[in-house]
């Protein structure tokens, strides 16, 4: 019987998980502005079509004339153009706090795992403020330089946790192998340790790329005079009329990409679990 | 093998410069330099700025009466601002100012006395550091402080009982299938921007903005996977032979999760509440969109304001570092009623 009642439990959770989701992707589609599914005006992609629509045709509806769509995919572009730094920045910074700490078994282990992870547990508006304090006394002003180490800060250390699961699972005797094999410790890095971590670097970019994208809290304060996608769609929502549909269609069309990517990873691992996990190991070698 | 042994001397090298680089450039420095902020004054008008404005006025007063002659002057701004009154009382000086009803002679030969008497002082720069900062809190900042606390502390708890039996669910009752696609399910809705989903929460409870509980579930939501995924790791650690020893030995159901699980699962539930306090208790864009300002304000809001007060953003800082002591000490008086050392968690 209880365990009838935590499915039943569960079917609730995934509603509530899922409701402001359906809601969005409803809205997209609603002739409406500010958004509402509920209040239906009549089915309509002009919303979708605001992306590539051109600007005497956008100039006719009401809505859509006073979006800036210029200044949004400027703004969107700045915010890939930062990814495109942060993430090789925080892997590597990650996966060599992940290697110390796994490796090193001192006493400075435990504390050493705290402080790396010291800017995920502080408030957003705290690391971004004392980035911020930080570079201005060293004579940095606020902009992209600033973003770019925020985010690494904090976001080097989701790597480091994702690398750190990955690390502990990894065959020392592997290592071992090499070096009785004669390789020197270089070569067994990049030939036996690396390949070994590539799926959970993927992984981390993945997360890291989406973490930085979507930053608010501390972006708000390094920002300076630029903009980001995040910040872009906060500065919409302020409008008192809410923001206009066009970000919920933004925001289906990435479901459906994520859904597609999610789906097709599912089925990549499973026929690759068909083949066995332990070939797949040896089979760089 | 040691460190160096498994690296090599050049890689175990690179790799410790690394994370020192990470330790000192981006967490520790930006760290001391805003405790260092924190105690900064904010610049009030120095001495020097007083003495020099109240010259410039005496003088342009002079100029203005010079070109009435022997006429009754009519009222004279720089003429009234002229006064000592603005100097701080350790320089001495007399309280002078310059009479609107005496003659236009008598008025300028008063200008030249306050000019004399100011240019004569020595003025010493104001004291650049002090704690006063941490004590300008007014009383209405404090409430907001403590229920910003509180608040985190309801979310934290809140999120507990929602997320709990989700976790038991994927961790013990469902099989590796369902299991799958329940992880399907709940990462796709984290691939939308943070902010998309508060905005989809928003207009979801429009007519309930005005009660916390809507700010509170929104926080819930956001932040569910940091309460999940340390329980459920937790979770699956735990041998699925200890609970049926227990249930062949008559526990009822509430023993067993009081007695058998939840202290096994100490660490995670401790390190999931810890990340979803830290996180719920310094919102900032979640109470703004989803109260469009009916509520009250929360704690990071008011750092953030508080920040463009000053031109170095002094008073910002300084609430910043009380925000995250008291967050701080908190965490630690939850750790120690817990019994549960830091050394615990490291491999989760």
């Amino acid at each position: 019987m209880s365990r009838v009642l935590l499915h039943i439990y569960t079917g609730i959770f995934l509603l509530f998980l899922f409701s402001p989701m359906l809601v969005m992707m409803v809205a997209s589609f609603n002739d409406t502005s500010p958004p509402s599914a509920f209040n239906w005006q009549g089915f309509t992609i002009k919303w979708y079509s605001f992306f590539w629509e051109s600007k005497e045709a956008l100039f006719q509806d009401n809505v859509m004339k006073s979006i800036d769509r210029d200044r949004f995919i400027r703004c969107a572009l700045t915010s890939l153009h930062i990814a495109v730094y942060v993430v090789p920045l925080s892997i590597l910074l990650g996966l060599s706090g992940a290697i110390l700490v796994t490796r090193l078994r001192t006493k400075l282990t435990s504390f050493l795992w705290w402080v790396f992870l010291s800017p995920i547990l502080l408030p957003g508006v705290v690391v971004g403020l004392s980035t911020l304090v930080f570079w201005k006394a060293v004579g940095v002003n606020a902009g992209i330089f600033t973003i770019v180490l925020a985010h690494s800060s904090f976001i080097a250390g989701y790597c480091m946790l994702i690398l750190i699961s990955r690390l502990d699972k990894f065959p020392i005797e592997q290592e071992r192998a090499a070096f009785s094999l004669g390789a020197t410790p270089w070569q067994t890095f990049w030939r036996v340790t690396f390949p070994f971590l590539l799926p959970s670097m993927l992984s981390s970019a993945v997360i890291a790329t989406l973490a930085s994208v979507e930053n608010y809290n501390t972006t708000m304060f390094v920002k300076g005079a630029s903009c980001t996608f995040a910040t872009e769609i906060g500065a919409m929502t302020k409008n008192v009329y809410g923001h206009p549909p066009v970000i919920n269609a933004l925001g289906t069309s990435i479901v459906i990409i994520t859904l597609i990517f999610a789906i097709l990873h599912t089925f990549a691992k499973k026929s690759e679990g068909r083949h066995g996990k332990a070939s797949n190991v040896f089979r760089r070698s | 093998m040691t460190f160096f042994q498994s690296f090599g001397k050049t890689l175990g090298a690179t790799i410790i410069f690394l994370s020192v680089c990470w330790i000192v450039v981006l967490i520790a420095f930006p760290i001391i330099f805003l405790v260092k902020e924190s105690f900064v004054l904010p610049k009030h008008k120095s001495d020097k700025t007083i003495i020099s404005s109240i010259v410039g006025d005496a003088q342009t007063c002079v100029l203005i009466l010079n070109t009435f002659g022997e006429d009754k002057p009519p009222y004279v701004m720089q003429c009234e601002r002229a006064n000592t009154s603005a100097i701080p009382p350790k320089y001495n000086v007399p309280l002078m100012s310059i009479d609107a009803n005496a003659s236009v002679e008598d008025q300028k030969a008063q200008a030249q006395e306050i000019i004399s008497a100011v240019q004569s002082i020595k003025a010493q720069e104001p004291r650049g550091y002090g704690v006063d900062n941490y004590f300008t809190m007014k009383p209405i900042t404090l409430k907001i402080l403590i229920t910003t606390l509180v608040s985190g502390f309801m979310v934290t708890a809140l999120s507990l009982i929602i997320c709990y039996p989700v976790a038991y669910n994927m961790a013990f009752a469902s099989n590796p299938m369902s299991r799958l696609w329940l992880f399907i399910a709940l990462i796709t809705p984290y691939s939308l921007v943070e902010l998309m989903r508060i905005y989809a929460w928003a207009s979801i409870l429009e007519d309930y903005k005005q009660y916390s509980i809507s700010v509170f579930l929104v926080l819930v939501y956001v932040y569910m996977l940091f309460m999940l995924f340390p329980i459920y790791n937790a979770m699956t650690s735990l041998h699925r032979n200890q609970i049926r020893a227990a249930q062949s030995l008559g526990a009822s159901w509430v023993d067993i999760h009081r007695k058998v699980i939840i202290p096994h699962c100490k660490s995670g539930i401790a390190v999931a509440s810890i990340m979803v306090f830290m996180l719920s208790a310094s919102a900032f864009s979640v109470p703004r969109m989803v109260s469009r300002g009916l509520q009250g304000e929360w704690f990071a809001q008011t750092i953030y304001t508080k920040y463009f007060e000053t031109s170095t953003g002094s008073i910002g800082a300084a609430y910043a570092v009380i925000f995250t002591s008291v967050c701080f000490i908190a965490v630690i008086a939850f750790m120690r009623r817990m019994k549960v050392k830091a050394n615990d968690f490291t491999g989760i």
